[in-house]
């Protein structure tokens, strides 16, 4: 046994357990293959969508639509069918997968019935320009089997397509003129963050919370910087403001990646409105701008790294 | 030669690993303090969210000093003079942070090593060669390069160092003009002997050994990529001329063979990496098939495929539980730490399938947008 491991041993840091699983790992006596075989299950799951994708789209004249959409559905229903049969019952905490592939085949199941309803509306346009109320509907499903099955990889898509659907919608019916979707997007942005707040304090899968919290984050704050390049338009300073309280937060919750979220952004949208003010694209000017911004930056993440360890201390 | 003396580089080792046994559930969170009493003070240490940062923006910022400083030159050896003085600027300020401030693996440190290896290559360039011929050119920036993050890695250990050393000597052999067969052939030489020399090189201590690991993956995994014939047409669909002659023949049999062997060294040696290399370089070998044969692909190869991969990790799976004890030999399927579909994962997993959608044209056309339903990738473009 390796001297170190020895000694946290000795001194109790470590079990006995512990020191001998860490020995054994250390001489190479075991080796894990549980990484291996969850990345050969998503890998699988996400080529068999890519394949069936592609089959459906290349192969609609010699399949018939009502062969595709039986075996597509079939499909699904076979995934759905084991999902419930070994899916453990619903509890509000973290749920264990019963077996290895179960998460995968979960989410093979959610991108068949994706394909199911793109074929469908493609063929006889059931829905017709209410098409995206699938993309609504699809959504709704994903976060619901999310909760029920207490999966990430499906709660993330769920809430995409949710986005997709806002997005869309807003758009065609102009309900905030000419800026299209993009305040709905915020707003929906907005709210997922706050959920993720939410989420973390309540007892309802409060491990979801990254993934809330992450996609929120970025949703607004992406949609922001599309127009926050000058520091005339008032989404520059929407921003601005934006990114200070969610750094202030993350400081006070000790959440570097958000923090480190929230400066990038504001980062961008300042560096886009400095070379706008100045009229400098491309010239010296640009560059001075580039390299004292990037000091800037540098100073502010190390101060915010020194105030991360004075409160974790 | 290391900047960090051998206790320093132990003290951070011993860290690294007390990182990973709490991932990996083996270290208990209130033990955490004691056991890294006893692992001994080490350097100051980014995470990783801030180490690519601190990257990013020590980069742009020698980026941006660099264009200030060589963009209005026109001879060549001011250029190359201007970039190697900008070279020993950066490095005496990577020096400077980490012995003032006490700083290992911190990014923007990363980023002035980096940019001063490539800062010598461009003088290199600019000084031992007069542009006319691009092949001479690429090969002196290689060979600096290569030379370079020796020198980088020799001082400061960095992984992407070694990495960078063996993708500049790849294209150092590319560039010396012996013809595309002698060429694939030299760098599958080139790429195992280094290979060979990071496994049995004498007397190295553990904690180099296992920075070393990332360089050997990326090493072995090239071996069968160089001798890949079809590599650049692994995406196209439609059928191509079919690989003929012993040399196409050879390489046919190689782009399997070779991975088989880390398949079989990897397991005996259970090494993680090489069984990963081995594991990738078959499944790109299988990929390889048709476009070797000159066969147009079916639109259903990847579900095939996925198929196939489920059925194998299934079955791996269970084979390994049927063991004495969940075991087979040193291998098992037990979890340490989270590998499952995480947030990560899933938002990685999304962004992909939106990308793959399209939103209708107009309402009444819509067109679909398979990924954008389900996520699941499928074309929205039927």
């Amino acid at each position: 046994m390796d001297q170190f491991v020895a000694d946290l041993g000795a001194k109790g840091a470590l079990s006995p357990e512990a020191a001998r699983r860490v020995a054994e790992l250390d001489d190479r006596s075991h080796l894990p293959l549980a990484r291996e075989i969850h990345a050969l299950l998503y890998l699988g799951a996400a080529l068999i969508l890519a394949g069936v994708g592609a089959t459906v789209k290349d192969r609609l004249d010699q399949l018939g639509p009502m062969t595709i959409l039986s075996a597509v559905g079939l499909a699904a229903a076979a995934c759905f069918a084991y999902c419930f049969q070994t899916g453990r019952p619903f509890t509000p905490g973290k749920t264990e997968s019963p077996t290895a592939a179960f998460d995968y085949v979960l989410y093979l199941a959610c991108g068949l019935v994706g394909i199911f309803f793109s074929y469908l509306e493609w063929k006889w346009k059931v829905l017709g320009s209410w098409w995206d109320l699938y993309l609504f509907g699809s959504g709704l499903l994903f976060v619901a089997l999310s909760y029920r099955f207490d999966n990430r990889l499906v709660l993330a898509t769920g809430l995409l397509n949710l986005a997709s659907w806002l997005g869309f919608r807003t758009g065609v019916w102009h309900l905030f003129g000419s800026s299209g979707a993009k305040p709905a997007l915020i707003a929906y942005g907005a709210a997922l963050a706050a959920l993720g707040f939410a989420a973390a304090k309540s007892e309802l899968k409060p491990h979801f919370e990254g993934t809330y919290r992450t996609l929120g984050v970025h949703l607004a704050l992406a949609t922001l910087l599309t127009n926050a390049t000058r520091f005339s338009y008032p989404q520059y300073w929407v921003l601005m403001l934006a990114c200070a309280a969610l750094g202030a937060r993350s400081m006070n919750e000790r959440r570097f990646d958000t923090f480190a979220a929230a400066l990038g952004y504001a980062y961008l949208a300042s560096l886009a409105s400095v070379i706008n003010a100045t009229g400098t694209k491309g010239g010296d000017d640009s560059l001075w701008i580039i390299l004292f911004s990037a000091g800037g930056v540098i100073a502010v993440l190390l101060w915010a790294r020194a105030r991360f360890k004075e409160t974790a201390s | 030669m290391r900047i960090f003396s051998a206790d320093e580089e132990e003290r951070a080792f011993r860290h690294e690993r007390l990182r990973d046994w709490r991932a990996a559930g083996l270290l208990a969170a209130d033990k955490t303090a004691e056991a890294e009493a006893l692992a001994g003070e080490a350097p100051a240490h980014a995470s990783w969210p801030l180490r690519i940062l601190l990257f990013g923006f020590g980069a742009l910022a020698l980026a941006a000093l660099s264009a200030l400083a060589l963009k209005d030159l026109q001879g060549r050896v001011d250029s190359a003079f201007v970039a190697w003085v900008l070279a020993c600027v950066a490095v005496a300020a990577a020096e400077t942070g980490i012995n003032r401030l006490k700083v290992r693996r911190f990014g923007a440190e990363e980023a002035l090593v980096t940019g001063s290896v490539l800062l010598v290559a461009y003088g290199a360039e600019r000084a031992f060669s007069n542009g006319s011929r691009w092949h001479f050119s690429t090969a002196i920036f290689s060979a600096a390069l290569a030379l370079g993050a020796c020198a980088a890695y020799l001082r400061y250990g960095y992984r992407l160092a070694s990495f960078g050393a063996a993708v500049a000597l790849g294209v150092f052999v590319g560039s010396l003009e012996y013809g595309e067969h002698a060429t694939r052939v030299l760098l599958a030489v080139l790429y195992s002997v280094l290979l060979v020399a990071a496994t049995v090189w004498p007397e190295l201590p553990r904690r180099e050994r296992e920075r070393l690991e990332i360089a050997r993956f990326f090493l072995a995994l090239s071996v069968p990529l160089c001798l890949n014939l079809r590599l650049e047409k692994l995406l196209y669909s439609w059928s191509q001329q079919p690989v003929t002659g012993a040399f196409g023949l050879a390489t046919f049999a190689a782009i399997f063979l070779v991975p088989l062997v880390w398949l079989v060294w990897g397991a005996l040696d259970r090494s993680r990496t090489i069984l990963w290399a081995g594991g990738i370089g078959l499944l790109i070998a299988q990929c390889s098939i048709k476009p070797y044969l000159g066969l147009k692909r079916n639109a259903w190869d990847p579900a095939v495929l996925g198929v196939e991969l489920m059925i194998l990790a299934l079955v791996l799976k269970r084979w390994l539980d049927a063991g004495p004890g969940g075991r087979r030999g040193a291998y098992s399927s037990e979890a340490l730490g989270d590998p499952g579909p995480g947030a990560a994962a899933g938002l990685l997993a999304s962004a992909v399938a939106a990308s793959h959608s399209s939103p209708p044209s107009g309402p009444d056309r819509p067109k679909g947008g398979g990924g954008s339903f389900g996520g699941g990738g499928a074309s929205g473009g039927f």
